[in-house]
């Protein structure tokens, strides 16, 4: 067992969770929920059924309190389950998506149909930059983002991690996370440039 | 890109990584580097504005609602934990001495009938190609079995299913190449391959219905052919009528 990670108050309370004290499950929820639920709310954003993946995510974690070992912070481990269920999330919305529409994407640049409905507006915002019209066209441009670059960004930006951490969340190293950061600001600045001018006038 | 250029936004970069606020990029402004540069200039500009903008987005909140909906809706997940550790333990040399192995025994087979239920309910199943048709017909089998309501020989399908298909398929469970069993009524056996998906993971649906196979390891294992075995025959019955009516 990895001691580095002992003073983590989410590994502390899974190991009491696994060690038999059922009461550290319901707080391992409460503490952590609202951070799975905001992740998921920035990953994917408008769509439908998040309550049904925080569920999931937390699911993933009960199936795993056997096998369940310290090496990383709690944090970090959790939300690597909800990178991996939120690109299958993805995945599956494009696959559905393809059925009816045919629309080419890079690899690894899979979005649903929101994203590229929103997407539009991107490109073509209207003249009056009101602050909700703004914040439509950010949401649309991260989510237009390919899925590692969105999340990266959203942790390193929104959630504060360090690149190491993100980078055992996308089972990258701290280079490429580096990388996929500076990348997906490159694309917001391209995606948002009308907004950006408005932001500064 | 100019030295001056490079050694300017590698500055930029430290300072958007991490704690990055519009405030820390601001500092920049003043650079030396930039009363040359028209291009540096802009990009800071653009990064600053980008800072705003990202900044002015609504936190998502989780309501105490919803967080207590997901809770309870948690519980019930976490009681079929439970309940499987218990059979666990049951099965060890060391079984729980608060549950008696009859009740741990009905326990694992009502489980196992709901799974089953909810499996034959659906119309499709995902599943790695490969699969036989003795598997199709198991499965087939079982779902024919429980519309006549003859338990036992549902059950038994069920197993022979269950074993049919963990031994060819459970191998196979990282493979992307998929197909479908067409479980619908009256249907023939019928494989559909689908098309590789050469980096999409295995569909949860998928791993969800090997979940629910997998779990009839419970009735065919020994170690609950065992625990059954150890009841006495008026002890069974009682278990039996308990389940009808549960």
């Amino acid at each position: 067992m990895d001691t580095n990670y002992l003073d983590d108050a989410g590994v502390r309370l899974m190991l009491a969770w696994r060690a038999g004290d059922e009461t550290a499950f319901d707080r391992l929820v409460e503490t952590y929920s609202g951070q799975v639920w905001a992740l998921l709310t920035r990953f994917l954003p408008g769509q439908a059924g998040r309550e049904d993946l925080v569920q999931e995510v937390f699911l993933r974690v009960i199936r795993a309190r056997d096998r369940y070992e310290p090496t990383a912070r709690f944090s970090t481990w959790l939300y690597r389950i909800v990178f991996n269920l939120a690109v299958n999330e993805t995945q599956r919305a494009g696959a559905r998506d393809a059925g009816t529409q045919s629309l080419g994407s890079q690899a690894g640049e899979v979005g649903d149909g929101l994203s590229r409905m929103a997407d539009d507006r991107v490109l073509d915002p209207s003249d009056r930059l009101e602050h909700d019209d703004a914040v439509v066209a950010v949401r649309a441009a991260i989510q237009a983002l390919p899925e590692q670059q969105r999340m990266a960004l959203i942790l390193a930006k929104f959630d504060e991690m360090p690149y190491a951490e993100i980078a055992e969340v996308l089972g990258s190293s701290e280079k490429a996370v580096k990388s996929l950061v500076h990348r997906a600001r490159e694309n917001l600045r391209e995606r948002l440039a009308p907004f950006l001018k408005g932001e500064l006038a | 890109m100019s030295p001056t250029c490079r050694a300017f936004r590698l500055l930029l970069e430290r300072r958007l990584s991490g704690r990055a606020t519009r405030e820390r990029l601001s500092d920049l402004a003043w650079h030396e580097h930039l009363f040359a540069c028209a291009d540096c200039r802009a990009l800071l500009e653009d990064e600053e504005a980008l800072e705003s903008l990202l900044a002015s987005l609504p936190e998502p909140r989780l309501t105490p609602v919803v967080r207590e909906r997901v809770l309870a809706r948690l519980r019930f997940a976490r009681e079929e934990e439970w309940l499987d550790r218990m059979l666990d333990r049951a099965a060890s040399d060391a079984p729980p001495g608060n549950l008696a192995i009859g009740v741990l025994a009905g326990l694992a087979r009502r489980r196992a009938e709901q799974r089953l239920d909810d499996l034959l309910a659906l119309d499709r199943v995902e599943v790695p190609v490969g699969l036989s048709a003795r598997t199709l017909g198991a499965l087939r089998l079982a779902r024919r079995s429980r519309r006549v309501a003859a338990r036992t020989v549902a059950v038994v399908a069920a197993a022979a299913a269950l074993v049919a298909i963990a031994w060819i398929a459970w191998p196979r469970r990282g493979d992307t190449n998929r197909a479908t069993i067409d479980l619908a009524q009256g249907a023939g056996p019928v494989v559909r391959p689908i098309a590789p998906v050469s980096t999409a993971p295995v569909d949860e649906d998928v791993l969800a219905a090997f979940d629910v196979l997998e779990n009839w390891d419970v009735l065919v294992s020994d170690d609950v052919e065992t625990l059954l075995g150890t009841l006495p025959a008026d002890a069974a019955a009682t278990l039996d009528g308990f389940e009808e009516e549960g």
